[in-house]
């Protein structure tokens, strides 16, 4: 789509280069929500291809990706086998509503801070748990975890002008035993359900993760295994009818039935 | 008895599976579709859309978007008015349109103005800065609002009712008689729902109105081309020659492209006025929420049967929402199409069919996505209706239609709602399904699993399908007669050119019509140019929709190469200087009777029509033909779904689905196979994922591909295809059509299987589409009645 609005694309070496954050500037990552539709308040776009920040840089702590790094990018990279959760990027890039041609464009940070509840790059890096760097307009950076970030539909904690740098997942996320479940209407269309369970071995707790069927990302730690009830009474306590999402892609009382169900199914699973 | 295709006689090019003489230049990109042509100081027109479904429009200020740099004009309803173009025709004649609305918007989306700029993205910003000033208003959302008529939405007509048209076939107080006095009966509410076919290609146009000659040539997207040129010219006044339609490569049509929009007349009016050529392609969404959309019957499907399970009577009372205008591409006599087929493959003493359709706050349309004017609603209800009946006798449904099938002795058959059905073997084709799937096998492995409470179904439609309108007295567009036509030119060197009032959008004409005029002379159909889609060239046809090109054009090629053949017969008289009732057509050339070896070839005819032509005779080898087929043709197939469904989502897999048509002499098995899969895969869709849904607001739910869905590869099941051959008896080389078979007995093969999983839940129906929510929801509820 054309942006008719925009005046000015600016595309500095560093991100210290834009200090005074004024209304109407927006971050240009991948630009394919941006570009989808009329952003009529936007007259400055600031292209962060400029920057150059290194897509992917692993090591034994973990795996740092720049908030730019592209989709594409991300599903190319194959993590040492040893880090057997590291098999959600395949399972997560695949659960974009997108084709593979958008992967060439979109990217994991442009993902993060558009905040959906399907947005899959947020599943992945809460059930990873991750750590985003943030970038304010006015001050020191700041990390924020990635269960942390995301407050809403389409809400999150970035202030003014403030930009995701990196996310980093750590190494011991990265070697837990892992369940991955998913509802959608399309292969290639948006997740309704997505939920994803990691346990470290041997005798690690659980965690589970619950996006796309709520506003924002749920997250619930045990210490072992829980038995069928206590799984259902977290989930009880820890999501109100009232943020499980409604629209085309199903109806909350829909999404709450297969959060239960798919979580029964995680938790056999690892506890097995 | 029905035939397969590999049980029929060696043919020189009939039944042979040519590869697609198009596709070369479709799969090295070099297809020019109309939005790869472009012309000299061509503009761009961007259209301004309503927000509101139903508002009043109080005033509309162009100044911001004349203002802006590169915008040449800003046109509204009051300009379209003001030069007596504010309103189309409906094919049928029964209502018009507005082409831009007027006084008042009718649905969401509608067509507010029209801005022509220097660049597309220029006219898309002009169109932004068009302010309109709506008084919103109630909207009418679904037909049952519409007929208690508190809310008038067509203030220009007359009639002060929303109500559009009551249409009837059948004997109504006979069918209700039997209906009361059978031994069982059922009734169910059935609804065909509002979907779109979303042809790839979007609608588009590019008009060139050159002021110098005074000719108008129009490049659109058009599945009918002479139509719209008579169309045109009946709205704007321009005398017909000079008018040209090219119709260019099409991607893909589903009917989608028979109707005019008002794009089409805007961008016209346009070149007209400003004298260079305008374009105008819709976005996906406006393919979505204003062009010809299908379905949207709501049917009350009413059978009765004896307790042996003989159908006794049929009743179906529908209501249809036809959106603001009453702009379905219905033959004139036939406001609800060919509904009347509604009694399906079955032989009921006595059927009545009523339809009363409703003006609603929605986009007009209605006959759209595969479907031969409503044949897919019909074929759903009844289909939908037999398995609903079984499931009420305790009956095997296969066993129920069994029972109640027309036989193939009782054909041509005269149905109780006036079709003359003109051949098939329904036992045969049926047979042939159960055993190719392994019937009785899987009602074994559906009744052990159903013992563990798995959730398995197997789901039949034995449907028939009636295409190829005409004939010329029943059935017309705009009044034309729904004949077509073939002109075929046969070289000195014997290659030919062959063109047809026909338009294809990935049927494959340009290899079909080759292979039927081959079949006629004996030559070779490489060296056969088909051409369409030309108003200029090709010889006046209807188009291409309702499967009526090969029924009705493949006619006309059949029969104009007999023309051919006839003059060709003298020619050979003349070089084998024998008389002409000494030879005869055999094994594709003329022979002199009683002289073997003493023949020649249509090639060695075509070289003599232009260089050795019998004295007194006209040189040349060429013949034309308008062909109105005496009757429609009646397609007809049995497929089976396979399906499992999972209890606590919803989810349902199709295990397997085969599809055994009879669609009479088939031309090419290999187009005919991807026409079916192409087909069954729009049925899939229809079934468990397509509806264009409206709020209580009247807003459009599904306005782009992320809510409308279209099946990809990986949703589509794997597909099983088989065929018999009962020949059309009128048909000059006995073909039926096939292009909307699949799409019209697909859906409810799908549904019953759902349906038939269920069974042991009690759940008699659910509408389409099968979302797993849906089916989810079923279960659920089933299960809360249980407990």
């Amino acid at each position: 789509m054309n942006l008719n609005t925009i005046r000015e694309i600016k595309r500095p070496r560093s991100s210290d280069e834009i200090r005074h954050w004024q209304d109407g500037y927006a971050w240009l990552a991948g630009g394919t929500w941006l570009f989808s539709e009329p952003q009529i308040h936007t007259h400055t776009l600031i292209d962060l291809e400029t920057l150059g920040w290194r897509a992917i840089a692993s090591g034994p702590g973990g795996i740092e990706f720049a908030a730019t790094c592209k989709i594409a990018e991300l599903y190319a990279f194959h993590p040492p086998a040893e880090w057997k959760a590291g098999q959600l990027i395949g399972e997560c890039c695949r659960a974009f509503l997108s084709s593979f041609k958008i992967w060439n464009e979109a990217t994991i940070g442009g993902n993060i801070v558009m905040s959906l509840p399907a947005g899959p790059m947020i599943s992945l890096t809460v059930a990873l748990e991750g750590t985003y760097t943030l970038l304010p307009r006015d001050g020191e950076a700041r990390e924020v975890r990635a269960a942390d970030f995301v407050t809403g539909n389409h809400a999150n904690v970035l202030e003014r002008g403030e930009l995701l740098r990196s996310i980093h997942i750590p190494g011991t996320a990265l070697a837990k035993s892992f369940a991955f479940r998913r509802s959608e209407l399309t292969h290639l269309g948006r997740s309704s359900v997505l939920l994803i369970g990691t346990r470290g071995e041997p005798v690690g707790g659980l965690l589970l993760t619950i996006t796309a069927a709520t506003v924002k990302p749920i997250q619930l730690t045990f210490d072992g295994i829980p038995t069928a009830a206590q799984l259902c009474n977290a989930i009880d306590a820890a999501i109100p009818e009232s943020i499980y999402l409604d629209d085309v892609h199903g109806s909350p009382a829909h999404r709450r039935h297969l959060t239960y169900h798919y979580a029964e199914q995680i938790r056999q699973e690892l506890g097995a | 008895m029905a035939t397969t295709t590999d049980d029929l006689p060696a043919r020189h090019s009939l039944g042979k599976s040519m590869k697609r003489k198009e596709d070369p230049r479709f799969i090295r990109g070099k297809g020019r579709y109309l939005d790869d042509i472009v012309l000299p100081h061509m503009l761009y027109l961007a259209l301004v859309h309503s927000p509101y479904p139903h508002a009043r429009i109080k005033s509309i200020d162009k100044s911001k978007a004349l203002a802006l740099p590169g915008v040449k004009a800003v046109i509204t309803g009051e300009d379209l008015d003001a030069a007596k173009l504010e309103w189309l025709p409906t094919f049928h004649g029964y209502d018009k349109q507005m082409v831009l609305a007027f006084g008042k918007a009718l649905y969401q989306y509608q067509e507010v103005a029209g801005v022509v700029a220097t660049s597309r993205e220029i006219a898309s910003d002009g169109a932004e800065l068009v302010e309109v000033e709506y008084e919103p208003l109630d909207p009418l959302v679904t037909p049952f609002q519409a007929r208690e008529d508190k809310i008038i939405l067509r203030d220009d007509r007359e009639s002060k009712t929303n109500h559009i048209y009551h249409w009837e076939v059948g004997d109504k107080a006979k069918a209700e008689g039997e209906l009361d006095g059978s031994a069982v009966r059922i009734k169910e509410r059935i609804l065909s729902p509002r979907c779109h076919p979303a042809p790839l290609e979007p609608c588009g146009v590019l008009a060139d109105m050159n002021k110098a000659t005074g000719r108008l040539t129009v490049y659109m997207t058009s599945q009918a081309p002479h139509v719209h040129r008579t169309a045109f010219s009946l709205v704007t006044g321009i005398p017909e020659d000079k008018i040209h339609v090219i119709s260019p490569d099409v991607g893909g049509g589903f009917g989608n492209k028979v109707p005019v929009y008002p794009g089409y007349v805007v961008a016209t009016v346009a070149s007209v006025i400003i004298g260079v050529p305008v374009k105008w392609v819709e976005s996906r969404t406006e393919n979505l929420t204003t062009t010809g959309f299908a379905r949207d019957y709501h049917m009350d499907v009413e059978i009765g049967a004896t307790k042996e399970g003989k159908v006794t009577a049929l009743k179906v009372s529908t209501v249809a929402d036809h959106g603001a205008f009453d702009a379905a591409a219905d033959p004139r006599k036939y406001p609800a199409g060919m509904f009347g087929i509604v009694t399906g493959s079955y032989d009921f003493p006595t059927a009545f069919a009523e339809v009363d359709a409703y003006f609603t706050n929605k986009a007009p349309g209605g006959i759209a996505y595969r479907c031969s004017f409503r044949v897919t609603e019909a074929s759903f209800a009844i289909e939908r209706g037999m398995d609903i009946l079984a499931r009420k006798l305790d009956m095997d449904p296969v066993e129920l239609r069994r029972r109640n099938f027309i036989k193939k002795e009782q054909f041509p058959y005269p149905s109780p709602l006036g079709f003359v059905y003109d051949s098939g073997d329904y036992e045969a084709t049926t047979q042939k399904a159960l055993d190719i799937i392994g019937y009785d096998e899987l009602r074994k492995e559906q009744a052990e699993k159903r013992k563990s409470g798995e959730l398995m179904g197997i789901g039949v439609s034995t449907f028939t399908e009636i295409v190829g309108a005409g004939p010329g007295k029943h059935f017309d567009i705009l009044g034309i007669k729904m004949f077509d036509s073939a002109e075929i030119r046969i070289h000195p060197t014997g290659s030919g050119i062959v063109r047809a009032g026909t338009r294809h959008q990935g049927q494959g004409h340009e290899t079909t019509w080759a292979q039927i005029v081959a079949e006629e002379l004996g030559l070779d159909p490489q060296e056969l140019l088909v051409e369409e889609g030309d108003t200029d060239t090709a010889p006046y046809g209807l188009g291409t929709y309702a499967s009526r090109s090969t029924p009705v054009a493949g006619g006309a090629l059949a029969l104009a190469a007999r023309r051919i053949r006839e003059k060709g017969k003298k020619i050979a008289a003349h070089l084998l200087e024998a008389s002409e009732n000494d030879v005869e057509w055999k094994d594709y050339k003329f022979n002199l009777k009683g002289v073997p070896g003493k023949s020649v070839t249509m090639k060695e005819v075509a070289f003599a029509a232009y260089t050795n032509p019998p004295p007194d005779s006209e040189p040349g080898l060429e013949a034309t033909y308008y062909y109105d087929p005496p009757n429609l043709t009646f397609p007809n197939g049995s497929y089976i779904a396979v399906v499992d469904v999972d209890r606590e989502t919803g989810a349902v897999i199709v295990r397997r689905f085969l599809a055994v048509d009879d669609c009479g002499v088939v031309i090419n098995p290999m187009i005919v196979e991807g026409q079916i899969h192409g087909g069954l895969t729009e049925g899939f869709a229809m079934a468990f994922m397509q509806e264009i849904a409206f709020d209580e607001s009247g807003n459009n739910l599904n306005t782009n591909f992320t809510e409308y869905l279209v099946p990809t590869a990986l949703e589509t099941p794997h597909w099983e295809t088989a065929n018999t051959v009962t020949p059309s008896p009128h048909h000059p080389i006995g073909a039926k059509g096939v292009g909307e078979s699949p799409n019209v007995g697909s859906p409810q093969a799908f549904v019953n299987a759902v349906m038939d999983a269920l069974a042991p839940l009690g759940i008699t129906h659910i509408d389409m589409p099968l979302t797993r929510e849906k089916v989810w929801r079923a279960i659920r509820d089933a299960e809360a009645k249980v407990s």
